[in-house]
């Protein structure tokens, strides 16, 4: 099932019941390995609240490398109407972003909050 | 708040300027609104913020909407009239590492540039050391041939740009100001970075391997220097010669302080100008100018350890 809820907003369901939305990627350099891609995800199950899941894909040129959670406050970087985006990578190759609201965060190569 | 530079000391440089909403950006590839629908135009100017390695505002001044070129080199885009004009900004001191600019590079296109690859942890340390202890010696007015061989010569014919003039103390606050040495043989910073034509510096200095080019220097407020890996040739960084490196440092610091391959003012009168013949006359290029203006550093100019 595929269905459009509202501008700019797309939702499919994979399990009857299960809706994931996936309103957000982006992508940024992780140093010399490869590309690191944030995806923010929202997952709801019937009639729960949507649970944002905001994920890190470190991919390199033979395929995704790993993959870690990002430990942000939900209820502060919720995926919509607050979709976050690293902009820079510093050297120690924890990232530097910011959300729709523009809040700024750095957050570690493991998805822990650094500030 | 949109970020910018990372910074070398790990903090950010971050802007509160809106850009303006261009048509494309209404809506994204996953149906997200970049920027609202009823957004404006033109960029709305805000506040540039430097922010330190733990996220405090450490200082923060009004946002020109200025352009960084690759050069460090501020620009008004000025939308009103046909032409950019520069700004007198000081240049961010940005990090290492290929996610240092926000977008990738300096202009926005959303290629990664690693500009500055980190030496490797000996070149690093040789290099870190070399620039202090030498910092430390002019600081301490230490080096009184660098006065009467190097910096009064250069003062008295005037070739070079800084009307300050040059001596130990201000070749030490320079050296001061912030360095930035990367390793050239991975660097995909332009080549014109460093006045070597097109490609990158990676591809120049392959192309320049066992040529005499092993380190080059860009012109600017702050050392900005590429050193090809310890060891590897006679002409970069040695594992076991301290005072070489010193007169390697001054060597390249002289060309990031004010010259441009050493023709800034005067065409053909290079750093070799400074070395006498013989007969003690200076002026006289013999060839293998960069070796022979590092090793003469090392040894008629610098103290004895």
């Amino acid at each position: 099932m595929r269905n459009f809820s509202g501008p700019g907003t797309c939702n499919f369901s994979i399990e009857p019941g299960i809706y994931y939305n996936v309103p957000w990627l982006t992508a940024i350099t992780n140093g010399d390995s490869g590309a690191a891609i944030l995806s923010q995800l929202d997952i709801s199950t019937g009639g729960q609240t949507p649970q944002p899941l905001n994920q890190i894909s470190y991919v390199s040129q033979d395929g995704l490398d790993s993959q870690v959670t990002l430990a942000i406050d939900p209820a502060v970087n919720n995926w919509w109407p607050n979709p976050v985006s690293l902009s820079l990578q510093r050297e120690d190759g924890s990232y530097i972003g910011a959300d729709k609201e523009g809040n700024l965060f750095a957050i570690g190569a493991d998805g822990g909050v650094v500030w | 708040m949109t970020p910018l530079y990372a910074t070398a000391d790990g903090g950010a440089i971050v802007t509160s300027t809106q850009p303006p909403c261009q048509p494309t950006w209404v809506v994204a590839p996953f149906g997200t609104p970049a920027c609202p629908l009823s957004s404006q135009s033109q960029a709305q100017l805000g506040t540039l913020y430097t922010v330190d390695q733990n996220g405090n505002v450490t200082s923060q001044t009004p946002d020109p909407g200025a352009i960084l070129s690759w050069s460090d080199q501020s620009y008004d885009p000025a939308p009103s009239v046909p032409t950019i004009s520069a700004l007198a900004l000081p240049a961010p001191d940005w990090g290492y590492g290929a996610g240092a600019f926000g977008f990738g590079s300096p202009d926005k296109v959303s290629v990664w540039v690693d500009r500055c690859p980190a030496l490797d942890i000996v070149t690093f340390n040789l290099a870190e050391k070399a620039v202090t202890d030498l910092s430390n010696l002019l600081a301490a007015r230490a080096c009184p041939l660098c006065d009467s061989k190097v910096f009064a010569p250069l003062n008295a014919q005037k070739i070079h740009p800084r009307p300050e003039g040059l001596d130990q103390t201000v070749f030490a606050s320079y050296l001061g100001a912030g360095h930035r040495f990367c390793d050239p043989t991975m660097s995909k910073e332009p080549a014109a970075t460093i006045g070597a034509g097109s490609g990158t510096i990676a591809d120049y200095f392959a192309s320049k391997a066992g040529a005499d080019e092993d380190a080059r220097t860009v012109l600017g407020t702050r050392m900005w220097s590429y050193f090809r890996p310890a060891g590897t040739t006679d002409t970069t960084i040695r594992l076991d010669a301290p005072r070489h490196n010193e007169a390697m440092i001054l060597h390249e610091g002289l060309h990031g302080w004010g010259f441009i391959d050493g023709r800034l003012l005067y065409p053909n009168i290079g750093l070799c100008w400074l070395i006498p013949d013989e007969n003690g006359a200076v002026g006289l290029c013999l060839g293998g100018e960069t070796v022979r203006i590092t090793n003469w550093i090392d040894q008629e100019v610098l103290p004895a350890p």
